[in-house]
């Protein structure tokens, strides 16, 4: 297992939500740039919620949230919305497919809602079809498609905006092994090439062994290592802030990251 | 290469001349949204191009036609002709049709929502997504409900022709082209709010087993006496 970036281009620090500290507690992350990362936790140890937290789908009751040493959990919840279409990159675990768009037209969506002229963001998204070696459906609907392209398309998706970090739930889910090798394979070299940080929440431990890092998420606390869901205590509003990996920052002055 | 994103990646590293790091940025990207786009994707997306969901579409339009004719009667009907019995008579004909409505348009809800999700995973702001989302259905309604209102409207000076000039609908069919045209347009946006109220998670809520017009226990109570009533006649025989 490799270490945490001291350099982190997401580091999230005592995390809670709810306000009581049910589903996440104290709960700390960090990425560096390019380095790929898994949440791996059973299911509702939290994943989702900390997925929802760290893309600013929720706003956390307590905690910070710097992105690119940026205060992203300062941002008004549009802020986010804005900042998260530019910089964040999503993949959700059951990705909806629009049966009258092309694969093509599908990636570029993220583009054109922000904007970006017709000709470039299809160029953009044709690119990095082509990256994820799928350039050759990209004038086909999704319906003629199997899943292992439209799972790759999803990545796709994610990577158009050039993203910071690139958050993954289950991105691999009902694929096989060899084409889980595959875009676990072109997943991480993207990342690495692009200088993105990528989060990959699951609950399947031969996914997370894929990335270069794991972070346990059992009982709403991140630990370094596997622990057995019947040793962790319950977690408790207050109690000592607990973080996956302890960084060189200090915890009230994170140390901003420029790229 | 364009479609390498360098620009834009220079831009948010610091690395960009003209105008520092983030004035670049905020030219690469806008944050709003394109009306225009949004336009074009809701057109795009309104006509489905599955067949199943195709033909649900089509549910709704017939169902919005066949609910529109007595409510344009109702809306050009002045108010001092439309009696209690008149107007429970343009009820009864539309019955069919809001009931039709009603349940081709819920069917539709998950689809909607589903729609409405796929958008915002892709980025769009809520609002947006909702109304997207929520371009065919209304499409669709407010197609349906305009080629029956309009039917009845082209029909509405032979059927006038037809009925006794004491029959209570006799005024209303002699009302002007304006008056019909108002109607028009008001019943498809009536059909358009129905059929989006009952697509939406309040009409879900909507608990129709409390709409039971008989009695707690009336059936038992009614079935009771029935026994009671044959064993009572078998004993006489």
């Amino acid at each position: 297992m490799s270490l945490p970036s001291d350099n982190p281009v997401l580091d999230a620090r005592g995390l809670v939500f709810p306000a009581d500290g049910s589903v996440l507690n104290q709960v700390g992350l960090a990425v560096g740039e390019g380095e790929t990362v898994a949440v791996l936790g059973p299911q509702g140890a939290g994943k989702s919620a900390l997925k929802a937290c760290l893309c600013g789908e929720t706003a956390p009751s307590a905690g910070t949230v710097w992105t690119n040493g940026k205060p992203f959990h300062l941002l008004a919840a549009e802020q986010r919305r804005a900042f998260r279409l530019r910089h964040y990159g999503l993949v959700h675990q059951d990705p909806v497919f629009f049966p009258e768009l092309t694969l093509g037209q599908f990636a570029a969506l993220p583009l054109r809602f922000a904007a970006v002229g017709e000709r470039e963001a299809t160029q953009r998204a044709l690119t990095w079809l082509a990256r994820f070696e799928i350039a050759d459906a990209a004038d086909q609907r999704p319906g003629e498609l199997p899943s292992e392209v439209l799972r790759r398309a999803a990545l796709a998706r994610a990577m158009v905006n050039d993203p910071l970090v690139l958050f993954a739930d289950e991105p691999f889910v009902g694929l096989s092994d060899e084409s889980i090798s595959t875009a676990s394979r072109i997943l991480r070299s993207v990342a690495r090439s692009h200088g993105t940080a990528v989060v990959v929440f699951t609950r399947d431990a031969d996914t997370a062994a894929r990335c270069e890092r794991t972070v346990h998420l059992v009982g709403g606390r991140t630990h370094a290592e596997p622990v057995p869901i019947a040793v962790v205590p319950a977690a408790k509003p207050g109690d000592v802030p607990h973080r996956a990996h302890a960084t060189s920052q200090s915890l009230t002055s994170p140390a901003k990251v420029s790229r | 290469m364009s479609g390498d994103l360098s620009e834009y990646r220079l831009a948010r590293s610091g690395s960009a001349t003209d105008g520092g790091a983030a004035a670049t940025v905020d030219t690469f990207f806008q944050p709003r949204e394109p009306a225009w786009f949004r336009a074009r994707l809701t057109l795009r997306l309104a006509v489905p191009l599955d067949r199943g969901v195709r033909a649900a579409a089509w549910r709704v339009a017939w169902s919005a036609a066949l609910v529109a004719p007595p409510i344009t009667v109702m809306l050009i009907a002045p108010a001092r002709r439309l009696t209690a019995s008149t107007l429970i008579g343009l009820l009864c004909c539309a019955l069919p049709g809001a009931a039709a409505l009603i349940w081709s348009a819920s069917a539709q809800r998950e689809l909607r929502r589903s729609t409405a999700r796929g958008l915002r995973q892709a980025g769009a702001e809520h609002r947006t997504a909702w109304l997207i989302a929520t371009g065919r259905l209304a499409l669709f309604a407010g197609a349906g409900a305009l080629a029956g209102s309009v039917s009845i409207t082209l029909l509405h000076a032979p059927i006038g022709d037809l009925l006794s000039p004491r029959a209570p609908l006799h005024g209303m069919f002699g009302a002007g082209a304006l008056t019909w045209l108002v109607a028009v347009l008001q019943t498809a946006a009536l059909a358009v709010a129905g059929a989006l109220t009952a697509s939406s998670p309040v009409w879900q809520r909507v608990d129709l087993t409390r709409l039971n017009p008989l009695p707690e226990g009336w059936r038992q109570g009614a079935r009771a006496k029935a026994e009671r009533w044959l064993t009572g006649l078998r004993r006489a025989r």
